[in-house]
């Protein structure tokens, strides 16, 4: 038994690992999200850049004060003051000013003000707004008599946040984030990434008409087994090649950019680590589980393609309520997709990387999570005994009713 | 007579509603090379299915050397099954030796029989070439291969020919009588009636899930009810419709077909003492093919 699930593991790990594409993805995904962001973050600074160019680029621009804020030492050229607000709009209507601010009697409770510019592409028709918001702010700090004052008004001070849970002071820093960060990292390639080449071995099996010889030498549970430690050794291999580009990214970008982590300040409890393991391997198990489930109900790899992004889509639902989940992660939400079949890994991993499920959760979370991966590998081995030698069509959930 | 390498007795399968094999029993004993006939549909693959444990039996008992399969017995036994592939993705000598191991071949003499085999089926070169690269009738050999990789002493074949060329259908039948010659009891599936006619010892036909026909070849032939006799003779060749239906007669040449429960030495004993001339006197057998169409056609 233990040898032919071996035999059979060995075959699919190999058979992927072998596969040029496997390192390419490895290595090609976080390279296109760090590509992206770098390529996002520069033309964005790209933009403003032209925009403060614009604006710097201005040659007359009208203050109105009708408020009586504005400080008149600060209308330097290219700002020039003016009284009648008509006047101002139609310096810019014809094009003589580049843009006029009008500061209204009742800024203080209307706090509006009005800015009218020459058009000068959709990005940058706000390009002055900055600086008439910056006049007024300036000219009420010019108002205080301590330059300090202004100072501390004008550069708001920096907070030292200490925070203390269960009467202990607490890590807040991003060294706290170290484990919750690897648990969803972790989780998403197994969910993504793993359970797919898990999908692709069962489909595989049945379009290349190898069930019936290969269940005449091995058992069913051997074959899914056998698949599903194959698909846990690519995950590792996975993980221990982004462990790799994430020490030499983290090496090169620490020389770039401003980043600092403190390992001394990474404590992890022994029991915090193995409660999400534990929601990470039930929550693969699952997910595996439906895979093959999938897989052997459907006829070819496309039907199977096909149907399966609604499971994979469900299990990373919660990505789409992180904020409340970061916010709250012992709330009502959290508490609640904490047990909802699919979302229910995902949530539970966050929640146990950050401790934050009192014990009596963390009994419901690891009971719940063992009988969903349960439930999942029940359903599997059903939809396998029923849809393996069927090449043809799709297994029915009558059919799948009629088994249970 | 020796124990029954495979016996099927009393054996019943249903797919919800529908019966598919009703209480069929036959016993395959060793050495034997055994034809299991039927028409598409009529059971003989979920009967193998069931042997082999690849589906639950609803009643019944399917034996390999008096207990039920377990996957622990597969290197003791080929499988070729009807619906049959390749991991077209794999290299030839891989897939091989992926197959040896797990029928319990060590990887070194997977490997070894493996490139004999290929050597002897004119594939040698192509042993480190991908599955899918290679002809249908390549991928069939490369499939035998698998199938005999552990020298079974039990072979079960499911529609073996099918799909191949003449050629390649000839060294496959070759291959099997080998095997045969090996000692080893083969069991096989077909629709070609002539292979069972060259290969087979025994054989079972079934129809709509029940034994229909069971034994020796001669012994079945003899004992189906639609013999015919020929007679060579001269003369005008008398009427007897109480003894035999004639069917032709001419050319001096009679094709009778015998009244129910009459047989060929009555018919003779009659012509002898009536005034035609009989010069030859022949009880021909059907043939295995007008026997199929014959108990096909039947109404259920």
């Amino acid at each position: 038994m233990k040898n032919l699930l071996l035999l059979i593991a060995k075959r699919e790990y190999l058979k992927v690992v072998r596969k040029k594409s496997f390192w390419v993805m490895i290595l090609l995904l976080p390279t296109f999200y760090i590509a992206v962001s770098i390529i996002s973050g520069s033309s964005a600074g790209t933009v403003q850049k032209k925009i403060e160019e614009q604006a710097k680029g201005a040659k007359r621009i009208i203050v109105v004060d009708q408020s009586g804020y504005i400080a008149k030492e600060l209308i330097v050229s290219p700002l020039e003051a003016m009284s009648d607000g008509n006047a101002a709009i139609e310096e810019v209507r014809g094009g003589r000013a580049d843009a006029a601010f009008v500061y209204p009697a009742d800024i203080a409770t209307s706090r509006m003000m009005n800015s009218y510019v020459v058009d000068s592409g959709i990005i940058s028709r706000g390009r002055f707004d900055v600086i008439g918001q910056s006049l007024l702010k300036q000219s009420i700090l010019a108002k205080l008599a301590n330059p300090s004052d202004a100072a501390l008004v004008e550069i708001a001070p920096k907070v030292q946040t200490t925070v203390f849970a269960d009467g202990k002071k607490i890590i807040t820093s991003i060294e706290a984030f170290i484990l919750p960060i690897l648990a969803v990292v972790i989780y998403f390639l197994l969910t993504i990434t793993s359970v797919n080449y898990m999908l692709m071995a069962i489909s595989e099996e049945k379009e290349n008409r190898m069930i019936e010889t290969m269940r005449s030498m091995v058992t069913s549970r051997q074959l899914i087994w056998g698949k599903l430690l194959a698909m846990v050794g690519l995950a590792f291999t996975q993980l221990i090649a982004l462990a790799a580009y994430a020490i030499v990214a983290y090496q090169v970008s620490t020389k770039i950019l401003p980043i600092h982590i403190d390992w001394s300040l990474v404590h992890l409890g022994a029991w915090q680590v193995v409660l999400t393991i534990y929601f990470i391997v039930t929550g693969f198990i699952l997910m595996a589980a439906l895979m093959v489930g999938i897989g052997a109900a459907m006829p070819s790899y496309r039907d199977a393609q096909q149907a399966s992004p609604l499971f994979i889509i469900a299990s990373i639902l919660p990505i789409y309520f992180a904020t409340i989940l970061l916010a709250d992660p012992s709330g009502l939400v959290a508490r609640i997709t904490s047990y909802v079949p699919f979302m229910s890994p995902l949530v539970l991993t966050f929640r146990a990387s950050v401790g934050a499920m009192p014990w009596w959760e963390q009994g419901i979370g690891i009971v719940v999570a063992a009988l969903y991966a349960f439930l999942g590998l029940f359903a599997a081995f059903k939809l396998f005994d029923i849809g393996a030698l069927e090449v043809s069509k799709k297994v029915s959930i009558k059919q799948l009713w009629r088994k249970v | 007579m020796s124990d029954p390498v495979v016996r099927i007795k009393n054996f019943s399968k249903s797919f919800s509603t529908t019966q598919v094999v009703n209480d069929l029993s036959f016993d395959v004993y060793p050495g034997e090379t055994f034809a299991f006939l039927g028409a598409n549909g009529s059971g003989k693959t979920t009967t193998i299915r069931c042997l082999l444990d690849i589906m639950q039996p609803t009643s019944g008992e399917l034996l390999i050397h008096g207990r039920r399969y377990a996957v622990d017995m597969a290197k003791d036994i080929g499988y070729m099954p009807e619906e049959r592939g390749l991991y077209v993705d794999a290299n030839v000598l891989e897939t091989m030796v992926y197959f040896g191991t797990l029928k319990g071949v060590s990887v070194a003499d997977a490997k070894r029989w493996s490139l004999g085999y290929l050597e002897r089926v004119g594939l040698g070169a192509t042993a480190n070439q991908k599955i899918k690269t290679m002809s249908s009738g390549q991928q069939q050999k490369i499939q035998l291969g698998i199938t005999i990789i552990n020298s079974p002493s039990l072979l079960i074949l499911d529609e073996p020919t099918k799909g191949l060329d003449p050629l390649n259908r000839e060294l496959l039948l070759s291959s099997l009588n080998e095997m045969r010659q090996q000692g080893s009891t083969i069991i096989f599936i077909t629709h070609q009636m002539d292979e069972v006619e060259k290969l087979a010892d025994r054989l079972v036909m079934i129809k709509n899930g029940q034994r229909v026909l069971y034994g020796k070849l001669q012994d079945v032939r003899e004992s189906f009810g639609e013999n015919r006799v020929h007679v060579e003779f001269e003369g005008e060749f008398p009427v007897c419709e109480q003894l035999y239906h004639i069917v032709n007669a001419e050319n001096n040449l009679a094709e009778l077909v015998p009244a129910e429960g009459v047989k060929a030495p009555a018919i003779f004993k009659y012509l002898a003492g009536t005034d035609v001339q009989i010069t030859k006197f022949d009880l021909a057998l059907p043939s295995l093919q007008e026997m199929f169409v014959s108990i096909q056609q039947r109404p259920s």
